[in-house]
């Protein structure tokens, strides 16, 4: 019989505590004892179902994984190849790019601000932008796709970028 | 004395004013967007005014809503916090233009620091060094590419009205001085409603000592003392100390009268801070003047005993500072951290969010500076400073000891902070050694991971929550407390 897997954060971790008695676990505040050691800690549900733990200062987000648990689809890997999304909920400031353009990686395309700090998102590689679908002013939250770069024209014996 | 004060702020610091105001039999008035309906400092208030739109200039930028809450509420004088409107000339004018007192600086004054070029041409004339870069406000990127080359890159390219790390940039190539300046340019207009910036050569590896000073409006100026805020990240402090490690006494001496001269210069009356930059060979350059309350204020609170807020009120009145430059003394070591929403394993990326719960540290020389509750939204529209930790001590070493265990003794869940990363950073071996810069911070983050040490414990916190999730939908409410249980016991559970 194989301990259940747990995600947490990046990482995939297997429960391995045992001789764990419960002291005493109230509305998110856990004491416990495993081997004479006293563990001190605080969870809350978080809305999205997984769960927020602390421990000494250590703060983890922890998801249980399910035996046909597959990895959370990745925008730039899978599938969308080049969108542009932002890291953190923000507020679109700046349009860099219009359709058509040809980009090299790394090139700012979007600013986006969150907390009054403003982040430049980069194309992700070389190519030309399929898409724009941010708009200055806009809320837009991780995952959202607010510029699409495609494949260099070049490649696909296209041609039609003016850049 | 004042009998009602607006606080023209929100969170930690709103808060921290409130207590000192109910302190001195002040009523407080507090002012809120609707982002903050549930906020805390609301409920630390005595009264409160709605403001309306969250946009931070249609609320908490909005002087004229401001000084109409202060209006109608019946409050004489307006304290502006930190941030917001706290440094703005404007403000103050129009605040004592309504018959209003402003606790801080007089509008003058501030019209003079917080032009940044200004401030640096009245103390390189008082004869205190300042950091090489331009004298004149500027957003003219030809212009300033120009000076770039005089000055010699990297440069800083800062707001002329700028604070906070607001509207800065470094920048090491050439090629990219463009974008920095039109991007420093868009956030100094947005936060400070001004798009003047100017250049700043950057030194390598400085140390970040500030010296806090007080003057009332008769020539009394003392100081008190230094911070060190060479932790850094975006050129924002988030782990301040005093002493600095970095001073002997001729230097402290030295940079203290500097600090006094600047105020002198300046003209200053109130609380505010003369911040230098301090190079590997021990030279001091004057970098800018804070004309308000810090942030940190609580480090230099917790080393002279003085409650800062008090006096500022107090100077505001009209009242002499009761005291001279040799009768203050600051004892043992204080450290402060600040806690922002951010993520540090992802380039200190802010964190939105509900705050799920939040435990904070107490004991014997633990100071806790919160603005946030369990149940509320951390904006998206303002800073994310969520809270500061200090602590004070008989030394450093021992300071350093309070500041880990005050930080384990801190949960906050809901939205990332740094706490983690702090207690590696404030533990580590470098920090320890007080040989720290203002790029410290950036660096060890970048090599810094969280520990695994933590994730087995997080496994173990869904099989807790899971078993007191069934236990309470299954026990009847009046079963035995104690009582032996299969619940009670977690052993093999789960498998």
């Amino acid at each position: 019989m194989s301990a259940r897997r747990y995600q947490v954060g990046d990482r995939v971790v297997e429960d391995v505590a045992r001789n764990v008695r419960v002291l005493s676990s109230v509305r998110g505040r856990h004491v416990v004892l495993m081997q004479g050691r006293v563990l001190s800690l605080r969870t809350a549900r978080s809305p999205d179902g997984g769960l927020w733990v602390s421990w000494r200062g250590r703060t983890r987000r922890v998801r249980l994984l399910q035996d046909d648990d597959v990895k959370r689809p990745d925008p730039v890997v899978d599938g969308l190849h080049g969108a542009v999304t932002p890291p953190t909920p923000a507020v679109v400031v700046r349009v860099l790019v219009g359709v058509g353009d040809r980009v090299v990686r790394g090139q700012a395309v979007i600013v986006v601000s969150a907390m009054k700090m403003e982040t430049t998102l980069a194309a992700p590689w070389d190519g030309v932008v399929r898409e724009v679908r941010a708009v200055v002013g806009a809320r837009v939250r991780p995952g959202d796709v607010l510029v699409l770069v495609g494949d260099d024209p070049g490649s696909e014996g296209g041609g039609d970028g003016t850049g | 004395m004042f009998r009602k004060v607006l606080v023209a702020n929100r969170g930690e610091i709103a808060i921290r004013i409130l207590r000192t105001l109910r302190e001195m039999g002040i009523t407080g008035v507090a002012v809120f967007s609707d982002a903050d309906r549930d906020a805390p400092h609301v409920a630390a208030a005595d009264e409160a005014v709605p403001l309306g739109d969250p946009e931070p200039a249609r609320s908490y930028l909005n002087a004229g809503k401001l000084i109409e809450a202060a209006r109608t509420t019946g409050c004489e004088a307006i304290h502006p916090g930190y941030g917001f409107l706290s440094e703005s000339p404007a403000f103050a004018r129009a605040v004592r233009e309504a018959g209003l007192v402003f606790i801080g600086p007089p509008a003058e004054v501030m019209a003079l620091l917080a032009d940044k070029t200004a401030a640096r041409r009245v103390m390189a004339d008082a004869g205190i060094p300042v950091v090489p870069g331009t004298f004149e406000p500027a957003s003219d990127p030809d212009l300033l590419e120009a000076e770039a080359r005089r000055i010699g890159f990297p440069v800083l390219v800062k707001a002329a009205l700028g604070g906070g790390g607001k509207g800065m940039r470094v920048v090491t190539d050439p090629a990219r001085l463009r974008e920095a300046v039109l991007a420093a340019a868009s956030e100094a207009s947005a936060a400070f409603a001004d798009a003047g910036v100017f250049l700043e050569k950057h030194l390598t590896r400085p140390r970040h000592v500030e010296f806090q000073v007080l003057a009332d409006a008769h020539g009394g100026i003392v100081h008190l003392f230094e911070r060190e805020c060479s932790l850094q990240r975006r050129h924002q402090k988030v782990v301040e100390e005093s002493p600095s490690p970095a001073l002997d006494d001729a230097l402290r001496g030295s940079m203290a009268r500097a600090a006094v001269t600047a105020a002198r210069a300046a003209g200053y009356v109130g609380a505010g801070t003369i911040e230098f930059l301090l190079d590997e060979d021990g030279h001091y350059y004057f970098l800018e003047v804070n004309a308000r309350l810090q942030v940190e204020h609580p480090i230099t609170e917790l080393r002279t005993g003085m409650d800062l807020v008090r006096r500022q009120v107090e100077v505001a009145a009209g009242l002499p500072l009761p005291f001279r430059q040799e009768d203050l003394c600051a004892r043992g070591h204080a450290i402060e951290c600040r806690l922002y929403a951010e993520d540090p394993a992802r380039g200190f990326a802010p964190s939105p969010g509900r705050i799920l719960a939040i435990e904070t540290p107490a004991g014997p020389g633990v100071r806790f500076d919160g603005g946030v509750a369990a149940g509320t939204e951390v904006p998206v529209h303002y800073d994310p400073i969520l809270a500061k930790v200090a602590v004070v001590a008989e030394d450093r070493p021992a300071a350093i000891a309070r500041m880990l265990r005050a930080l384990e003794e801190c949960t906050v869940l809901g939205v990332e902070t740094p706490i983690e990363f702090l207690i590696a950073a404030v533990g580590s071996e470098a920090f320890r050694a007080g040989d720290v810069h203002t790029g410290f911070l950036e660096e060890f983050a970048a090599a810094w991971r969280p520990q695994g040490d933590a994730d087995p414990v997080a496994a173990l916190g869904w099989r807790l929550d899971q078993a007191a999730g069934v236990r309470s939908a299954r026990l009847a409410p009046d079963a035995p407390r104690g009582a032996p249980s299969p619940w009670r016991t977690l052993r093999g559970f789960g498998r």
